[in-house]
C-alpha cells in the first residue's frame, strides 16, 4: 500500500511539469508577457531604455528553457513573489481568498450532494411514480438553465425586488452567513440536477444486478436490498463523482463569487486573467493542481477501502 | 446480454434490419425525443438563415434607432420581445445569437472529435507507451481548471470566433478521449477484432473500420451534449467581457440586460432566456434519447 502511494505521489512531478508547460505556452510563448511587463512598468516615462531594464529585472531576456524552468523551480518551492497589481506577496492573497471560498463552495456542494443523493433514492425505490417522474423532469430542467440567468433572476427578484437577502456583501467571520444563504440556494438549484440524474442511474443499474436477483429470490424485502445491496454497491461510482469535484471547490464558483462579491479565488483568478497579474495566476493553478492530484489519490485510496476486488489486485 | 436483447437481435436477422436502423426505429417511438428533434432542426434553420440577411434581419439587430428605444415586449409581431438600449429589435437579435451559439457548438466539436478519437483510439489500442502517454496528457489538461485555460486562451490570443471555438475544444476533448479508450481497451480483446486480424486486416483498418462504427454512439451522443456545455461557457465567457465582439450573442444579451433590470427593462433577458432555455431543454432531451436509442446496453435503464 505504503509503495502504491509513493508511486502515485511520484506521478505529481511529470504532472507539474506539464501544466508548467501549458502556462508557459500560453503566457510565454503565445504572448502574455509583453501585456505583464506594460501593466508593471511606471505609467509615466516608459522609454526603450526602461523597457529593456525591466525586461531584464523580470528576466524575460533569458532563453526560453532558462525562463521554463526557472518557472518550474517557483511551482515547486511555491515562491512566486508578489502581486505586481496588488503590492502583496501571492501567497498571503491566496491564503487570504482561499477561506473565504471554501465558506461558499464547501457548504453548497454538502447541501447540494445531500438533497440529491435523498431524492435519488427515493426515486430510483418508487421507480415510475410520479415523484419519479416529476423530479426527472426538473432535474431535465434544472440541468438547462444557466447559472447568469438563475443568478441575475435571483438577485432582481428574491434579493432587490421581494428583500428577502442581502443584494451583496462581506463581512469577517460567522457574519457572513448572512450573505451567503442566497448563492448557497442558487447553487443548489443550479447543479441538484446533473446529481440527482447520475447517482438515480447509478442506483438503478445496481437494480439489474443478478445479486439482487439473488437477494430477492432468498426472499429480502425490497427495503433491505435497497439500503443494504444497492445503495453499498451503487457507492462506488458516486464516491467517486462526489471526491472529484473537491478539488474544484477551492477554486469557488467565479460568477457566484463576483455577483455577490465575496473575496474568494474565483473572483481573484479572474481578475488575474484581466490585469495579466501572472504570479497570482501561476499561483492559483500550482494550488489547484496539488489539490487536484492529492484528492485524485484520496480517490483511489477509497476505492480500494469501499471495493475489496480492487485491494486484491 | 439480456435476454431482451437476444430476442431483438434474432427479430433484426429475420427482418434484415441494421443496428442503425433499429436505433433510429426505438428514436422514432420515444415521442418526446422527436418533438425535440424538430425543434433542433428549426434551430439549426435559424441559424443558417441568419447568416443571410432575410426580411432585413441583421440591420434591425445591427442598426441603432434610437428613437424606439426600450419598446415594451409582446407590443406587435415584429418586436415581439420589444427593442433594446439602442432600440435594436431584441428579437433579431436573439436569433443572431442562436447562429453564433449553434456554430460555435458545432465548430468545437469538429475540432474536438477527430483529436479525441484519434488520441483516444490510439491510447486504447495499442497500450502500453502511448497509452501512458495519452494518460500523462489528459490529466496535465484536467489538472488545471478548464475555464482557466479558456479565458487564458481567449484573452492572450483575441476575441475571435475561431479561438474560442478552439479552446473549448481543447479543454473538451480529454473527457470523450477517456471514453474511447477505455471503450477501445475492451474491444480489442472481442473476438471480431481476433477474427479482423487473423484474416490480415492491418492497425489502421482494424481501429478505423471495425471497432469505431461500434463504438462511435459515444462519439454522437457526446457530439450533441457538447452544445450544451459550449452555451452555457459562452455565456460565461460573455460575462467576463471575452465573448465574440460586435455579434449579438444569447450570453452578451443576457450581460447587457444586467444593468437593464433594475429600471425594469426585461427584452434582453427574456428574449435570451427563452431562446437559450428551449435550446438547451430539447438538447438534453434529445441527446438522452440518443443514448438509450443508439446504445441496446442502457435499454433497460430509464
Amino acid at each position: 500500500m505504503i509503495n502504491y502511494m509513493i508511486r502515485r505521489l511520484l506521478h505529481l512531478v511529470p504532472i507539474i511539469l506539464g501544466v508548467a508547460l501549458i502556462f508557459f505556452v500560453i503566457f510565454n510563448v503565445i504572448g502574455g508577457q509583453e501585456k505583464f511587463l506594460y501593466n508593471v512598468l511606471p505609467k509615466k516615462s516608459r522609454t526603450v531604455e526602461q523597457i529593456d531594464m525591466y525586461r531584464h529585472k523580470y528576466g524575460l531576456d533569458r532563453p526560453m528553457v532558462v525562463q521554463y524552468l526557472d518557472l518550474v523551480r517557483q511551482m515547486v518551492t511555491f515562491d512566486f513573489g508578489r502581486s505586481e497589481v496588488r503590492k502583496i506577496p501571492v501567497k498571503t492573497l491566496i491564503m487570504r481568498h482561499v477561506p473565504n471560498s471554501a465558506k461558499l463552495t464547501f457548504p453548497a456542494f454538502f447541501l447540494e450532494i445531500s438533497i440529491s443523493l435523498i431524492l435519488a433514492s427515493i426515486c430510483a425505490y418508487f421507480r415510475g411514480s410520479i415523484f419519479d417522474r416529476t423530479i426527472t423532469i426538473f432535474s431535465v430542467l434544472g440541468m438547462s438553465i444557466s447559472m447568469l440567468v438563475l443568478i441575475l433572476l435571483g438577485q432582481q427578484i428574491l434579493a432587490y425586488q421581494w428583500g428577502l437577502f442581502p443584494i451583496s456583501g462581506w463581512v469577517k467571520g460567522f457574519g457572513a452567513i448572512r450573505y451567503l444563504i442566497l448563492p448557497w440556494i442558487l447553487w443548489v438549484l443550479v447543479s441538484v440536477g446533473y446529481d440527482i440524474r447520475f447517482f438515480r442511474t447509478a442506483l438503478l443499474e445496481e437494480s439489474h444486478k443478478d445479486y439482487v436477483r439473488t437477494a430477492r429470490a432468498k426472499g429480502l424485502d425490497d427495503k433491505t436490498i435497497m439500503f443494504r445491496h444497492i445503495m453499498r454497491n451503487a457507492m462506488i461510482p458516486i464516491l467517486t463523482y462526489v471526491v472529484i469535484q473537491i478539488p474544484f471547490l477551492l477554486v469557488g464558483s467565479i460568477l457566484l463569487e463576483r455577483f455577490f462579491s465575496i473575496p474568494g479565488i474565483g473572483d481573484l483568478m479572474v481578475n488575474a486573467v484581466f490585469n495579466y497579474d501572472l504570479p497570482v495566476l501561476k499561483a492559483t493553478i500550482m494550488f489547484f493542481t496539488l489539490f487536484f492530484v492529492g484528492f485524485t489519490l484520496i480517490t483511489d485510496m477509497l476505492y480500494a477501502f469501499v471495493d475489496p476486488r480492487v485491494r486484491l489486485s | 446480454m439480456s435476454k431482451e436483447t437476444k430476442a431483438l437481435d434474432r427479430n433484426s436477422i429475420l427482418e434484415g434490419k441494421s443496428p442503425l436502423a433499429l436505433s433510429i426505429a426505438r428514436l422514432r417511438r420515444n415521442k418526446m425525443a422527436m418533438v425535440c428533434f424538430w425543434i433542433l432542426v428549426i434551430y439549426s434553420l435559424t441559424a443558417i438563415l441568419a447568416g443571410t440577411n432575410i426580411f432585413g434581419l441583421q440591420d434591425q439587430a445591427l442598426v441603432f434607432e434610437l428613437q424606439n428605444r426600450y419598446q415594451s415586449m409582446f407590443g406587435s409581431l415584429q418586436y415581439l420581445f420589444g427593442t433594446d438600449t439602442f432600440g435594436r429589435n431584441v428579437l433579431a437579435r436573439a436569433i443572431m445569437g442562436t447562429r453564433i451559439s449553434l456554430f460555435l457548438g458545432l465548430t468545437s466539436g469538429l475540432i474536438m472529435i477527430p483529436i479525441a478519437i484519434v488520441i483516444g483510439a490510439v491510447a486504447g489500442y495499442y497500450g502500453h507507451f502511448l497509452d501512458d502517454l495519452a494518460v500523462y496528457i489528459m490529466s496535465v489538461i484536467v489538472a488545471i481548471p478548464g475555464m482557466l485555460i479558456i479565458m487564458s486562451l481567449v484573452q492572450v490570443m483575441g476575441r475571435s470566433f475561431l479561438i474560442i471555438a478552439f479552446a473549448f475544444a481543447i479543454t473538451g476533448w480529454v473527457g470523450l478521449a477517456r471514453v474511447i479508450r477505455g471503450a477501445f481497451f475492451q474491444a480489442r480483446e472481442f473476438e471480431y477484432v481476433l477474427a479482423a486480424r487473423t484474416l490480415g486486416a492491418n492497425d489502421f483498418r482494424i481501429i478505423f473500420k471495425h471497432i469505431l462504427p461500434n463504438i462511435f454512439h459515444f462519439v454522437i451522443v457526446r457530439f450533441v451534449l457538447n452544445f450544451v456545455s459550449v452555451i452555457k461557457s459562452e455565456v460565461f465567457l460573455a460575462y467576463v467581457g471575452l465573448s465574440v465582439i460586435g455579434i449579438p450573442s444569447w450570453g452578451n444579451m443576457i450581460v447587457e440586460s444586467k444593468s437593464e433590470l433594475m429600471a425594469g427593462n426585461w427584452q434582453n433577458m427574456t428574449a435570451a432566456t427563452i431562446f437559450m432555455f428551449v435550446f438547451l431543454v430539447s438538447l438534453n432531451i434529445f441527446g438522452d434519447a440518443l443514448r438509450d436509442a443508439l446504445d441496446p446496453k442502457l435499454k433497460n435503464v430509464s
